[in-house]
């Protein structure tokens, strides 16, 4: 949803074909192994933007170059772009699949749940180092878009990093306590308290 | 670079270095600016000694300045090596009334010299420089120095009256010598009998004088052989009469001031140790930074030492500078004071190399000495405590080991009280002092509480206490300081209380006399009274409405190195008139014993220093040799209670002494003689005689009560140099209280407390701390001065001991004063503080 | 090369005993940037002090580049850490009293070199970290950042093998321990020391190229970051 958004967004400030399309998103996000996005999946999205009509499509001739495809935004493409900028984005944080490994492992004790943990804090570790160590060599004068980018991802690595700590604390009493089930009278979806909007 | 590191400290707390080093600048100005006052004195002194006639081969006299036969001079003409000898009677004269006088000088004293007129024209190496020397046949002529000449404006061919024991005289001057080399005394030459008949010494000489012969090799060896065949009490050299004495004085001074400097010196070294102690607890951090930067233990030690040492150097130097000009100042106020008093000029201070280097020694040592500890805590500080969090904790300091031995100490001091040993009891005193020292912490946190329990305080005062207490040790080093200066105000004053009533009620007790005739320079002893015979004795016993009367002699004697006063009376009408006090032997036989054979009474200071008893034998350096005295009395006199002193009848001072003359008269009137008429023909009587003054008893009391309030005087001026470091060192503790609170300050400050309020804690706590150094300074100072008393009574002066009200008033007041002086700094710096800077400080 | 082995460090005795290390054993190669973590209490203050030699362990051996240091004296010890060891300090522990050259300079004097020749190295030094333009500045006339940047200079002045940091960005706002944590990065790589650091966040420690936690006084895991 929001990288279709962002596209959207991105089409907006100019008009553009989809190989630029591409690289300014990965620019933006500040590469690859930021925010992993395939070419090919640039391209179902413009589609789907065009059957939406988010978009037109025109055809230009390069000089001495194959005909390539410039995209241009709409006014309805317009309208979504203001309503999506102009609402409060919610956070993303409960899904976390390292806790469901913990729970498992806990009831499962297939594996040691400290091993866990530990392997858990040195993979972080090892991400926030390469964030950290990258971000030492950006400019902080041009590239400061990205640098908070980058800033936001230490961050909640780090965030991560002490929740950890705070498990590994109170790791013991956790295991004693048991796992948390389903109230006995209430049938359906599990509660999904914030962020439930689901790209389909 | 330990250097650079101790410079910025210092400079750093500049405050806190200037009150620090102030306290070494007062001792050093002590020690060093007094002391170099003695030899002023010293040179004051030997000028009224001196023989100033210079080029003399030889000059002989007795050790005693007494006179001699002047026949003995006739044993030396034939001696071999001897060219030319002459007899001299050499005295100082009193002028009294008959001062000269100009606009800007006054000559009040005089050295006569009488001359042999033939001998001496070869003899003294002096040329007259208008008129001509003494003739034989000549008599009432005198020759004067041109010195006297200038200052009297007298002439050659005019008439100077003089006092003489037979009463006044002119003489007329015929010759006018060169200005004298030294000052000191004028010096008037008049012929050997006329010096004889003024000074009421027939046939008596002071000294022989004499030129030795080109022919002699070794002058020394001819002046030894000469001092070996007159014998005994004989001297050869310079008149060297009574100095002695004065020397004695003299040195008692030096010592007097050398331990008021130390006193004075050891408080600054008090106020270093606690301000350097302070210091580096606060430095704590910075030290510790240093030892994990690779600095050595003994860098470290080093560090904090050459700060001492350098505010040291700072307050000696600044110390002899001050000293060195507060003397010179003080040299042209003191003169003319100095002069009225002993007619003769303080002389240039000078300081020898010796007070350079006692000043240094002790201005660069004491600081040192008392950084030392501080300075090995410093070096004990572990590298590790540079990284600790500090931890602002109640000092729970335990003063169980101060409070044992305080106690101990205390109970020692107290036992010494019921042996009725002086000197136990005084070492009892100072064991007292040093117990309330030791305890004085332990006594912090009962005496806060029972503040809080008896009386309800606005609630800056609790803050106040509740400092205090967390503060135990600080507030008692405060307080300590508090209760030395106290301790040696309520001593000094109480002492000098018990002096003034003491000696004024002995004074009562012991002078039964209705009139006293003395000369005017009170003190027996000291030179140019002249005295008169026993013409002036007749005189006044003529007199209508004089019942009787005693006469008193003076001179100098010497048994051994012992130099004293010997005081020659008649025992029956002395007995009558003045009396002795006795401590020992029997007042009804004593002076008819006196009477018989060679007796002597001594006082109490004589015995004292000659460890003599009764039945004794002393032996007497005299005019003619030895001479052995039975003590048979130890009494004291209220004139002569301080020094050494002897009695012995009118015929054996004339005997051993050759002293006719009397220096002083007690005359008692008779029943239904009017007092004025009394007074009126007694002072006729005394026309004649102007050295000699006639005072009642009451007018003779008030000034004797005068000459005591100055001698207090004195005490508290001294008190006073004791006092000024003590309200150093208690500004700098309170203020070291307050810096180190600065923090906690800024909190309360910033949570609600107004200025005002901060000012009425510190000052509640500042006048806590002084009012209970006072208390216990007063517990201390009473119990000193106490035994001080008991001390005196021991050497022969015996002293009831009075309680001195008015010290502990001062005393109250002062403790209030200074509790409050010494609080306005660190008010100051605590309401000027910036709260947020103050907080944010780590 | 440090080499650590059984160290154990009791505080203490009786009822009051307090255990902060118990047994570490650890060897850190020289060039090496390794920050030691744990929870407050697990010891690793005490560690980093130990290895400064600023406390003596209770049992165990240190070794520094092949010497015991259980076996010198206070002297000896004060020595090594004049010569190879430099510390940077939550506090910055400046010397108030002194200007940014002085107190970089504090170290070389205090090995005996000259005034002045101490002063134009601590100026090279403090360029070096960015105080090119603050050599007379006072303690506190200096920001935070700025005073920590002086106390690296004086760390690395005497050109000490190993540099031993507590907390070293413990009191400074985010943006300035980001500014020294690149710094330190410099003095490990640009200048190959040898960093030991101690510090209870995980953002500074990620600067490291190892880590060590610690837990109750002995260490629970080591990730090589690198």
């Amino acid at each position: 949803m929001s990288v279709r958004l962002a596209l959207l967004g991105l089409i907006s400030k100019k008009p553009r074909h989809g190989y630029d399309l591409y690289n300014s998103f990965i620019a933006l996000v500040g590469g690859e192994e930021n925010w992993a996005v395939k070419k090919p999946q640039i391209y179902t999205t413009l589609n789907r933007l065009l059957k939406n009509g988010l978009i037109s499509e025109e055809s230009v001739e390069k000089e001495g170059g194959p005909e390539k495809t410039i995209y241009r935004i709409t006014s309805s493409g317009e309208k979504l772009l203001k309503d999506w900028l102009s609402s409060a984005t919610p956070s993303e944080h409960q899904k976390d699949e390292f806790y469901l490994k913990l729970m498992i492992t806990l009831a499962t004790s297939y594996v040691d749940p400290y091993d866990l943990l530990y392997k858990q804090r040195s993979r972080l570790f090892k991400e926030l180092h390469r964030i950290n160590v990258d971000k030492l060599k950006k400019d902080k004068n041009k590239e400061l878009a990205l640098l908070l980018l980058m800033e936001q991802a230490s961050m909640r690595i780090e965030a991560d990093l002490r929740w950890l700590d705070m498990v590994e604390a109170r790791l013991d009493d956790i295991s004693s306590q048991p796992m948390p089930m389903p109230e006995a009278k209430h049938r359906g979806r599990p509660i999904i308290l914030v962020g439930e909007e689901e790209e389909k | 670079m330990t250097l650079k590191l101790a410079f910025r400290y210092l400079m750093g707390r500049k405050y806190r270095t200037a009150l620090t080093t102030l306290s070494i600048v007062f001792g050093v100005i002590i020690i060093f600016g007094m002391n170099g006052m003695i030899p002023a004195i010293q040179s004051a002194f030997d000028q009224s000694l001196t023989l100033s006639i210079h080029g003399l081969d030889l000059i002989l006299s007795h050790e005693l300045g007494i006179t001699f036969d002047e026949e003995r001079a006739k044993e030396l003409e034939a001696w071999e090596g001897i060219e030319i000898i002459s007899p001299v009677l050499e005295d100082v004269l009193s002028l009294g009334r008959y001062r000269f006088a100009n606009n800007d000088s006054t000559i009040g004293k005089i050295s006569i010299n009488g001359v042999e007129p033939l001998t001496s024209k070869q003899a003294i190496p002096l040329s007259t420089e208008k008129g001509r020397w003494i003739a034989p046949g000549d008599k009432n002529v005198v020759l004067v120095r041109s010195s006297f000449i200038d200052k009297t404006g007298y002439q050659l061919g005019d008439s100077i009256t003089l006092p003489t024991s037979k009463g006044t005289k002119k003489f007329k001057i015929i010759g006018v010598l060169p200005k004298k080399p030294t000052i000191g005394n004028e010096e008037v030459f008049m012929t050997l009998d006329d010096a004889q008949e003024l000074f009421n010494a027939e046939g008596k000489i002071s000294a022989i004088i004499g030129q030795f012969s080109d022919k002699v090799e070794d002058e020394e060896v001819l002046r030894r052989s000469i001092k070996d065949y007159f014998g005994e009490g004989y001297a050869v050299g310079a008149l060297d009469a009574g100095g002695n004495e004065w020397e004695a004085i003299v040195r008692m001074g030096n010592v007097i001031f050398t331990v008021f400097g130390l006193v004075a010196l050891g408080m600054g070294g008090v106020i270093m140790y606690n301000t350097f102690k302070i210091s580096v607890a606060e430095r704590k951090k910075d030290i510790g930074m240093l030892r994990t930067l690779g600095a050595k233990k003994k860098d470290i030690l080093q560090i904090v030492l050459i700060e001492g040492l350098i505010q040291g150097i700072i307050g000696t130097l600044i110390g002899i500078a001050a000293g060195f000009l507060l003397l010179k100042a003080m040299i042209p106020i003191i003169n003319p004071i100095w002069k009225d008093f002993f007619n003769s000029e303080l002389g240039e201070v000078s300081f020898s190399i010796w007070l350079y280097l006692m000043a240094v020694i002790f201005g660069l040592g004491i600081p040192i000495i008392s950084v030392l500890g501080p300075a090995r805590k410093a070096m004990k500080i572990e590298a590790l405590e540079a990284i600790r969090p500090q931890v602002g904790g109640i000092n729970n300091q335990s003063f169980r080991k101060r409070l044992i031995g305080g106690l101990v100490l205390l109970a020692l001091a107290t036992i010494t009280l019921v042996t009725g040993q002086a000197y136990l009891e005084f070492s009892g005193a100072l064991l007292a002092v040093f117990a309330l020292i030791l305890i004085s912490p332990s006594l912090i946190g009962p005496m806060t509480k029972f503040i809080k329990k008896t009386i309800s305080l606005p609630n800056e005062w609790l803050i106040a206490l509740g400092n205090i207490t967390r503060q135990s040790k600080r507030s008692a080093n405060t307080a300590v300081t508090m209760l030395v200066s106290v301790a040696i105000i309520v001593s000094t004053l109480g002492m000098a209380t018990t002096f003034t009533v003491g000696l004024m009620n002995y004074l009562d007790k012991s002078m039964n006399s209705d009139y006293l005739i003395l000369p005017e320079a009170l003190i027996l002893g000291s030179e140019g009274n002249i005295g008169a015979g026993d013409e002036l004795k007749q005189r006044i016993e003529r007199v209508e409405g004089v019942k009787e009367l005693t006469a008193i002699r003076q001179s100098d004697a010497k048994a051994g190195e012992l130099s004293f006063s010997m005081i020659g009376i008649d025992p029956k009408s002395y007995e009558r008139l003045s009396g002795l006090t006795f401590q020992k032997g029997d007042e009804k036989t004593a002076y008819d014993n006196l009477m018989v054979g060679k007796k002597i009474i001594i006082n109490g200071a004589l015995a004292l220093q000659g460890s003599y008893d009764i039945g004794d034998i002393i032996t007497l350096t005299a005019v003619n040799g030895l001479v052995d005295y039975e003590v048979i009395g130890i009494g004291i006199d209220y004139l002569n209670s301080k020094a050494p002193t002897a009695y012995i009848s009118h015929n054996n001072i004339e005997e051993d002494y050759n002293t006719y003359n009397n220096v002083m008269f007690m005359v008692n009137r008779q029943e239904g003689a009017s007092h004025e008429a009394t007074e009126e023909s007694l002072n006729k009587s005394l026309e004649d005689y102007p050295s000699f003054s006639l005072l009642s008893y009451e007018e003779w009391r008030d000034f004797q009560k005068q000459g005591n309030e100055t001698r207090n005087f004195f005490m508290y001026f001294l008190m006073a140099i004791l006092a000024i470091p003590s309200l150093i060192a208690l500004a700098n503790n309170l203020s070291m209280n307050v810096i180190e609170r600065t923090r906690e300050i800024a909190m309360l400050r910033a949570v609600g407390m107004t200025k005002k309020q901060v000012r009425k804690m510190i000052l509640s706590e500042s006048l806590v701390i002084s009012l209970m150094g006072v208390l216990l300074g007063i517990i201390g100072g009473i119990w000193l001065s106490y035994s001080f008393v008991s001390l005196m009574n021991v050497s022969g002066f015996v002293l009831e001991f009075y309680f001195p009200m008015l010290g502990l008033i001062i005393s109250l007041i002062v403790g209030v004063l200074f509790g409050v002086l010494a609080a306005m700094l660190p008010i100051k710096r605590a309401t000027n503080l910036d709260i947020v800077e103050a907080i944010a400080y780590e | 090369m440090i080499k650590v082995k059984d160290l154990k460090k009791i505080y203490g005795s009786g009822e009051s005993k307090v255990t902060a290390l118990n047994g570490v054993s650890l060897s850190i190669e020289e060039g090496e940037f390794v920050a030691i973590m744990g929870p407050s209490g697990c010891g690793k203050s005490t560690f980093l002090h130990l290895l400064g030699g600023l406390q003596k362990p209770t049992r165990g051996e240190i070794g520094l580049r092949g010497r015991s240091l259980s076996k010198l004296n206070d002297d000896e010890i004060t020595l090594v850490r004049r010569k190879e060891i430099g510390f940077i300090f939550q506090f910055f522990n400046l010397i108030p009293i002194l200007n940014a050259v002085e107190n970089v300079a504090m170290p070389l004097i205090l090995d005996g070199m000259k005034t002045k020749e101490a002063n134009i190295k601590a100026k090279e030094w403090l360029e070096k970290v960015g105080l090119g333009n603050r050599f007379k500045h006072l303690p506190n006339q200096l920001s935070g950042g700025q005073q920590q940047r002086v106390a690296i200079a004086r760390a690395l002045v005497h050109n000490p093998a190993f540099i031993l940091a507590d907390e070293p960005t413990g009191n400074l706002d985010t943006r300035s321990a980001e500014e020294i944590a690149g710094l330190l990065r410099d003095v490990c790589g640009k200048w190959g020391k040898t960093i030991v650091m101690v510090t209870h966040d995980p953002r500074m420690s990620s600067y490291a190229n190892r880590i060590v936690h610690l837990k109750d006084g002995a260490i629970i895991s080591e990730n090589r970051l690198i």
